[in-house]
């Protein structure tokens, strides 16, 4: 990769045949690596270890067994120091453990994901070892990064490619030409960076929440320090069962309730103005809400069906 | 869930001037009856500030959120339409522009009509941006109907704000919230009772009434009696941007039928303002007295104002900026109480209902919960520094140069959120946008543009779209707005078919 002497932008990068390939913007998309604006750059690495202690994950992809339907969820289970992804596709699942590596043995994990695979093990597990966190700035000079050489958060809730999405769409909104502003670059670099924490946040969320007495690693996610954005809104989702909602949030409050619901964190007190409902209306609401979600669940075909449908043409 | 739960019993407002009746209003119709008892205390004697009678679109929405009636309310309160602002002398003396509400009206597939017309610009095409925007267009033919009444055409994609009569709103919601059960008490607060930990236990009138409450909002204008006097809490000063101190202000009768919008005349000095409702006007002008005495203010705005005065002038000091927190323990600010930014877009009385909406979203319970505090401060503070840095860029890229007040306007340090925010937009006129921005991408397009700031260049991606006959397509559309405005009616008359307000005797006080 050859820089330019004057303003160490990127001029051109050569190929291991000698080739060179010339450009005004180059986009790295080098996966972990982050070949040029890592690497060539040298833009520092912020690492999250602090707040999200897995660094490792083993993956493993199985056969689906016979005339079982791929269910329409990922699911995600817990393990002792770490948790297990199973993802349905259609042909085969995806498997895998995420883990600390400073918890478990290589050894003790494979024990804990080979026998909870979706089905029959089709591969040898991979390791891939990954850091949390971000580079300081996902845009420098004339480098932008996007996917994994931008930084990585672990696949709990299955942020990698939407964050792809979203660094495309803001290169697309902030798209530069050969002056490349710094008052672009900057934008780009702030807007990229409180996204991802606040992904970041809704991570750590998940950790923080625990309430598993099985290992030290559970114990010390509960008690750990989490970034003040975060305690933010869990003060006041326990004080009132209220959202917090900064700037570029990709998600929204239905799934932070989704969170603390499913672990059981209720408020510590609600809306007051709810005490201008008497509690027969209150029931009545909800009950009507259920009903009706009910009977529209009732008449949607199963994602068999739909599957079906689909390959047929046929899907609404 | 916590057992034991202690909910608001009784909520006192202090004041009875367009904050406190619309925190009376919100709360007795959120409410229903049910839950907490609400008072308000009110002083004659005081009175109220008796200004802020132009709005910004938003604030309609708390209308509707009331249940009132749009056309039967500005019947009530001598209401006209308004349409944008008109800025006149602020880029360079003799030079004019509008700040319009809406959006511009042309459709250019997946792209901002303002990034087209900047290339089309950049190969020579001339014709002026607000020719885009149909409130533009509406204001300087002043016509006027409600947009949603002309849908599939230019005109729908303006968007409209009212003019209204202060003391006839206060007496309007003060009705409503009397007829929801709101109790209103007559007296001036002497003293403030407060408990150990700093809460407000009650306040003593001076004729030795005492008034307990579980919860106090502070609606007493300048005064901060409570947040300031009692709670003692700091305020931000934003003088060293906005160097404005003082207002002039005076009724005057109409010489000519209203326009569809508010008026902003640069000054050598400040600036004056005109606000046109049905049967009056309402005319200040906004100076600051380092420059300017109250006698040379007075005169420069009768000079100013068309029109014969109806009432004598009245001054009014203030201090630009904002409490440190507009909310403490069981206190809450409302109105001027809480910050005052000079009202050059009009976002006073919107601030002061989406305080409201903010404070019933938190509503506490007696123990105030700091979480809750702590996330309405910052979410109120969010707004207040965004519509301080939108009223500073008026200031600050200003080209006048033909005094100190003008030359240390064009000079100053601007804020950091507002330096990056114009850079940014000198670079292509990318805009940041947010979910929570009050003013979008067309106000500062308008704003900057009008001010003569303009991108070194247009946004790269506009280069893919085919732009053959497009100077044709913008000249036919700019052709299509100005027609479809040709056809509505003026906006006097518009007026008086839609919601024309019983003629008023000015000596009866309200
Ligand atoms: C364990 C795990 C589970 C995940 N699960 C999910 C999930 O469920 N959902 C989700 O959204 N995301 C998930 N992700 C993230 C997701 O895999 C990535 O975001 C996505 O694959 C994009 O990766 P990438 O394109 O940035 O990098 P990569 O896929 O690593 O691609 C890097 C590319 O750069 C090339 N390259 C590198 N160096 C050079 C060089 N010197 N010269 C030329 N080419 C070079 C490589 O050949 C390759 O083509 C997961 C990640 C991990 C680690
Ligand atoms: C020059 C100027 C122009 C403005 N223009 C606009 C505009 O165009 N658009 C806009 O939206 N806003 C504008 N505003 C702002 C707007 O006027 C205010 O936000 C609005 O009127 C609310 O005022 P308030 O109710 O907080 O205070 P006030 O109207 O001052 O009311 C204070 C109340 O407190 C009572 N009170 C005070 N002390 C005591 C006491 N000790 N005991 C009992 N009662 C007490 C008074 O009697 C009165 O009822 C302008 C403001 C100024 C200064």
């Amino acid at each position: 990769m050859e820089q330019r002497p004057e303003d160490g932008f990127i001029r051109a990068v050569t190929l291991d045949d000698g080739r060179e390939v010339e450009g005004d913007l180059f986009v790295d998309c080098s996966g972990f690596r982050s070949l040029l604006l890592g690497e060539a750059l040298g833009v520092r690495f912020e690492d999250w270890g602090r707040w999200l202690p897995c660094d490792a994950a083993f993956a493993v992809q199985s056969r689906n067994r016979p005339g079982d339907a791929p269910a329409p969820f990922t699911r995600v289970t817990a393990r002792s120091a770490g948790w297990q992804w199973g993802i349905p596709l259609r042909h085969r699942a995806g498997n895998g453990l995420v883990f600390s590596s400073a918890h478990l043995s290589d050894d003790q994990v494979l024990a804990e994901l080979m026998p909870h695979l979706l089905g029959d093990p089709l591969t040898e597990p991979r390791r891939i070892p990954f850091r949390p966190g971000r580079r300081a700035q996902a845009w420098s000079r004339n480098c932008v990064a996007i996917g994994l050489s931008a930084g990585f958060l672990e696949p709990l809730e299955s942020t990698s490619i939407a964050l792809i999405e979203t660094g495309v769409a803001r290169l697309k909104q902030l798209f530069p030409d050969r002056r490349f502003a710094p008052a672009v670059i900057d934008e780009y670099n702030d807007q990229s960076a409180r996204e991802m924490e606040r992904v970041r946040d809704f991570i750590i969320l998940h950790y923080k929440l625990n309430r598993r007495t099985d290992s030290a690693f559970w114990r010390d996610c509960r008690e750990m320090t989490v970034p003040d954005t975060l305690q933010r809104k869990i003060d006041l989702w326990t004080a009132r069962g209220e959202f917090v909602r900064y700037r570029w949030e990709m998600f929204h409050p239905a799934s932070w309730l989704a969170i603390y619901d499913g672990f059981g964190v209720h408020p510590d007190d609600y809306d007051p103005a709810v005490d201008a409902m008497t509690p027969a209306d209150l029931e009545r609401g909800l009950r009507d809400m259920r009903d009706n979600i009910a009977r529209l669940v009732a008449s949607t075909p199963d994602h068999a069906q739909y599957l079906a449908a689909l390959d047929r043409g046929q899907a609404a | 869930m916590d057992q034991s739960r202690r909910p608001l019993k009784k909520i006192c407002i202090i004041g009875g001037g367009s904050a406190g009746w619309i925190a009376a209003a919100l709360m007795s119709e959120h409410f229903k009856g049910k839950l907490a008892e609400i008072e308000l205390v009110e002083s004659d004697d005081i009175g109220i500030v008796g200004v802020g009678e132009s709005t910004i679109p938003p604030f309609l929405q708390m209308l509707t959120r009331l249940g009132i009636n749009e056309q039967d309310f500005l019947k009530e309160v001598q209401g006209s339409f308004k349409l944008g602002i008109l800025f006149k002398d602020w880029k360079l003396k003799g030079d004019d522009y509008i700040h319009p509400f809406g959006r511009f009206g042309v459709p250019v597939e997946m792209d901002d009509l303002y990034q087209v017309w900047l290339r089309a610009r950049a190969q020579g095409y001339d014709g002026p941006l607000q020719a885009f925007a149909a409130a533009s267009v509406m204001i300087e033919q002043d016509r006027f109907t409600l947009p949603f009444k002309a849908p599939r055409t230019p005109v729908a994609s303006a968007a409209y704000a009212v003019h209204i009569d202060a003391r006839r709103m206060a007496r309007y919601l003060r009705r409503f919230s009397e007829a929801r059960g709101v109790t209103r008490t007559e007296g001036i607060v002497d003293q403030v009772v407060t408990r150990p930990d700093g809460f407000v236990e009650g306040v003593v009138l001076k004729d030795g009434r005492r008034i307990d409450a579980d919860f106090f909002i502070d609606c007493t204008g300048f005064r901060a009696l409570l947040i300031g006097k009692t709670m003692g809490v700091g305020y931000h000063d934003w003088s060293s941007w906005l160097p404005c101190n003082r207002a002039v202000a005076l009724q005057v009768t109409n010489p000519t039928p209203p326009g569809p919008y508010t008026l902003a005349h640069a000054q050598d000095h400040g600036w004056c303002w005109r606000i046109p409702l049905q049967q009056r006007s309402g005319v200040g002008y906004v100076f600051c007295d380092r420059h300017v005495s109250d006698d040379e203010a007075l005169a420069n705005l009768l000079a100013q104002a068309e029109g014969e005065p109806i009432v004598d002038p009245w001054i009014i000091p203030f201090k630009t900026g904002m409490r440190e927190r507009l909310w403490e323990k069981n206190v809450l600010s409302l109105g001027l109480a809480g910050g005052f930014i000079e009202p050059l877009e009009s976002t006073a009385l919107h601030l002061i209902y989406r305080g409201m909406d903010f404070f019933l979203r938190f509503l506490p319970d007696a123990d105030c919960d700091p979480a809750l505090i702590a996330e309405y401060n910052r979410r109120m503070t969010q707004d207040y520094e965004e519509i301080r840095d939108f009223v500073i860029m008026h200031y600050a890229t200003t080209q006048r140069d033909d005094n100190d007040f003008w030359r240390q306007c064009r000079t100053m340090e601007m804020p950091e959120s507002l330096k990056s925010k114009i850079e940014l937009f000198q670079v292509n006129g990318t805009v940041r946008e947010g979910v929570d921005l009050m003013f979008r991408s067309v106000s500062w397009q308008s704003v900057l543009e009008g001010m003569g700031v303009h991108p070194r260049a247009y946004h790269p991606l506009i280069d893919r779209i085919p732009f053959e006959g497009m100077p044709a397509y913008l000249d036919q559309a700019a052709t299509a707005i100005r027609r479809a405005v040709e056809g509505l009616p003026r906006h006097a008359d518009f007026l008086k078919d839609h919601c024309t307000a019983p003629s008023p005797d000015w000596a009866a006080p309200v």
